[in-house]
């Protein structure tokens, strides 16, 4: 028999038998017959030396029949009880990772209007343009730092999400190990990157923070200068 | 030599050449036929029972000038069941050939 020919026989007899992963099965045997041929066999030996298509999927037909198929229903059950519950803390940990999004758009917000004086609902009170500067600096870095912070947040919380359905259907279809992985995968240069932002982001954020704070302190004459400025009256 | 001890005892050979290191099918199917005598192909079969129980994880790599070739790497839970599987097995061996000795 022709490779070709063998090739497709087995993938009639592996769809007549209802075996799933036909195509990577198929595809074992590619590579059998690849390796066999460069080692210089040809097709019609290589295929006489298998056993017959017939054969091989009938083989495979009888491996997915495991008996493990029991209790399907029930194990569904089961899993989708306690999911109930697990559904609620997902949903919780994406809002709080939403939570510091939002709340690093405010600080870019508040940044920005300490920046360019832009006081918008008089919600900011009275300080000197140069310490609005570095407050406002302050709040940029305060800012990248949560986004990143966030887009970590959300990249964990839903390879966790992930994670935890490739348990549930490995538990349901009766797999008795299934390989999960801790961490998300994040590419290493941009996980690098990532990393060397935040470092600068929170530096900037706290140096600018003291350096603000010094800077109002001392125009104010006084450590507390929201008294002297009158901030919360 | 019989086919019935082959059959059995194959998942434990594979398992074991497995133990140290990650190979891909056919690499295998050769290595075990170097040893035992085996009919082509008869490994695959297995592998892809050993895979949905959970003892064997597979991952693709690229290779240069071919398709991605798919390795078999044993599993954490599949190096426990081999190193139980493997001393029965020794166990029972020993005690096989000591009847057949006559001893």
């Amino acid at each position: 028999m022709t490779k070709q020919k063998f090739l497709e026989q087995l993938k009639k007899e592996l769809a007549a038998r209802n075996v799933s992963d036909a195509d990577e099965i198929v595809a074992d045997y590619e590579e059998h017959f690849r390796f066999k041929t460069e080692e210089g066999r040809s097709e019609e030996e290589i295929a006489a030396k298998l056993q017959s298509p017939e054969e091989i999927a009938e083989e495979y037909s009888g491996l997915t029949d495991r008996g493990k198929e029991e209790y399907k229903g029930l194990k569904s059950v089961g899993v989708i009880a306690v999911s109930v519950p697990a559904v609620l803390v997902y949903i919780m940990m994406w809002l709080s990772a939403v939570a510091v999004f939002c709340f690093a758009v405010a600080a870019f917000a508040l940044g920005g209007c300490l920046i360019t004086t832009l006081n918008i609902a008089g919600l900011i009170p009275e300080l000197p343009y140069f310490s609005a500067l570095l407050c406002g600096i302050s709040c940029f870095g305060l800012s990248v730092f949560s986004c990143i912070g966030a887009f970590y947040m959300s990249r964990y919380i839903a390879h966790w999400g992930k994670m935890y359905l490739k348990r549930c259907s490995g538990f349901i279809r009766g797999v008795p190990y299934v390989a999960v992985s801790g961490q998300p995968a994040i590419s290493k240069k941009i996980s690098y990157r990532f990393k060397l932002i935040m470092i600068t982001a929170s530096i900037v954020f706290i140096v600018f923070f003291i350096i603000g704070y010094i800077s109002m302190a001392v125009s104010a004459g006084n450590l507390g200068f929201w008294h002297v400025w009158h901030w919360f009256e | 030599m019989n086919i019935q001890y082959k059959k059995g005892v194959l998942e434990l050979c594979i398992l074991a050449a497995l133990k140290n290191r990650a190979m891909y099918g056919y690499e295998l199917s050769e290595y075990i036929s170097e040893t035992i005598d085996i009919a082509d192909g008869t490994v695959y079969p297995i592998l892809r029972k050993l895979k949905a129980e959970g003892y064997l994880t597979t991952f693709l790599t690229e290779e240069s000038g071919g398709p991605p070739r798919k390795y078999y790497c044993i599993t954490q839970y599949g190096r426990e069941a081999f190193e139980k599987d493997a001393a029965e097995w020794l166990q029972f061996t020993e005690t096989v050939n000591k009847i057949i000795k006559g001893e």
